[in-house]
């Protein structure tokens, strides 16, 4: 009985495949090769990007404290209230703003703000590969 | 390279052997095409099903078991596939698609039905009326008569496959077998 509905089967004209079969095949497993690598980005850079929000407020509120504290808004009001000192002991003004100022939380600031651009460009970047392929 | 085992290919293919995967793939298309073809009638949707059957396959390539057969992991796969995409289409549910067959377990126990008789080979236009025949059957005893006599699985294989009992497999199959011969008589 096997080998009669065997031979039944084997009667059954197959339809022609489309030849590029085999190359849209691989096509779509590069494709969903590429969608899980730019998903994983999107993952990681928007997580990024959240944890530099998250540290952008803090980081912003130790440079307005720290500028508050070393008296760098002083010097600069010179700036308006008598500029002749500041031409004569332009020297003098100038190490004194660079002594003042707070290197150590305005790299902080100024890194957690490129941190966020950064990685909220590269997340958008990759959510449009993401929903440019699906 | 084309020598090689589907487990031995998949290892190279996992160890970044590119090359390995397009021969598997190679190996299976049109088998996975054809029984596709079989489930839907229409070629752009058989081409679909295969697409989304060899990137399924991909996807799970790592949690594969190699001490199983590819060839039955990959029908399971198409099996699915298959099944999802008639779900989606028409919108049945699957216990429509199984057709009630839990129910009749006795029917195992019976002898196979009795053989097609000759004109039947015989008549012209055989692979028409054969492909019509397997359109009217149910999903299910389509892919288990198609997975039977197309693809030569064992009846072992067959319950990995549909994920059921040997003896449900074995009731599809009698009543598949059994319509079959009705319509092919009938004409």
């Amino acid at each position: 009985m096997f080998k009669e509905y065997e031979k039944l089967f084997t009667a059954l004209k197959q339809p022609e495949m489309n030849p590029l079969l085999f190359n849209q095949v691989i096509h779509s497993i590069q494709k969903e090769k590429k969608l899980l690598i730019f998903k994983k980005r999107a993952i990681i850079f928007s997580v990024i990007t959240f944890c530099s929000i998250l540290m952008f407020l803090p980081s912003f509120r130790i440079l307005q404290a720290e500028l508050t504290k070393s008296g760098l808004m002083q010097f600069t009001s010179l700036l308006f209230s008598d500029f002749t000192i500041i031409t004569n002991q332009w020297q003098n003004f100038s190490l004194s703003i660079l002594e003042a100022l707070p290197v150590l939380s305005l790299i902080m600031f100024l890194a957690t703000a490129l941190l966020f651009l950064e990685s909220l460009k590269l997340f958008i970047r990759d959510f449009k590969f993401v929903l440019k392929l699906k | 390279m084309q020598g090689l085992s589907d487990q031995q290919l998949i290892k190279n293919y996992l160890k970044g052997d590119e090359k390995s995967l397009e021969i598997l793939i190679k190996h299976y298309l049109k088998p996975i095409y054809y029984f596709s073809y079989r489930n839907v009638n229409n070629q752009q949707e058989a081409e679909d099903i295969t697409q989304e059957t060899f990137v399924k396959a991909w996807r799970n390539l790592k949690k594969f078991n190699p001490k199983k057969k590819f060839k039955t992991w990959i029908f399971t796969i198409a099996k699915n596939t298959a099944i999802d995409f008639l779900r989606k289409k028409k919108n049945i549910a699957f216990t429509d698609l199984e057709n009630k067959d839990h129910e009749n377990n006795f029917i195992e126990s019976l002898a196979d039905p009795s053989p097609l008789p000759l004109e039947i080979f015989e008549r012209k236009q055989l692979s028409q009326t054969v492909a019509r025949a397997i359109k009217k059957l149910s999903p299910l005893a389509r892919i288990t008569i198609l997975l039977r006599y197309n693809e030569h699985f064992t009846f072992q294989e067959i319950t990995q496959i549909l994920n059921k009992p040997i003896n449900t497999v074995k009731s599809w199959h009698y009543r598949a077998i059994l319509r079959l011969k009705k319509i092919l008589t009938k004409k």
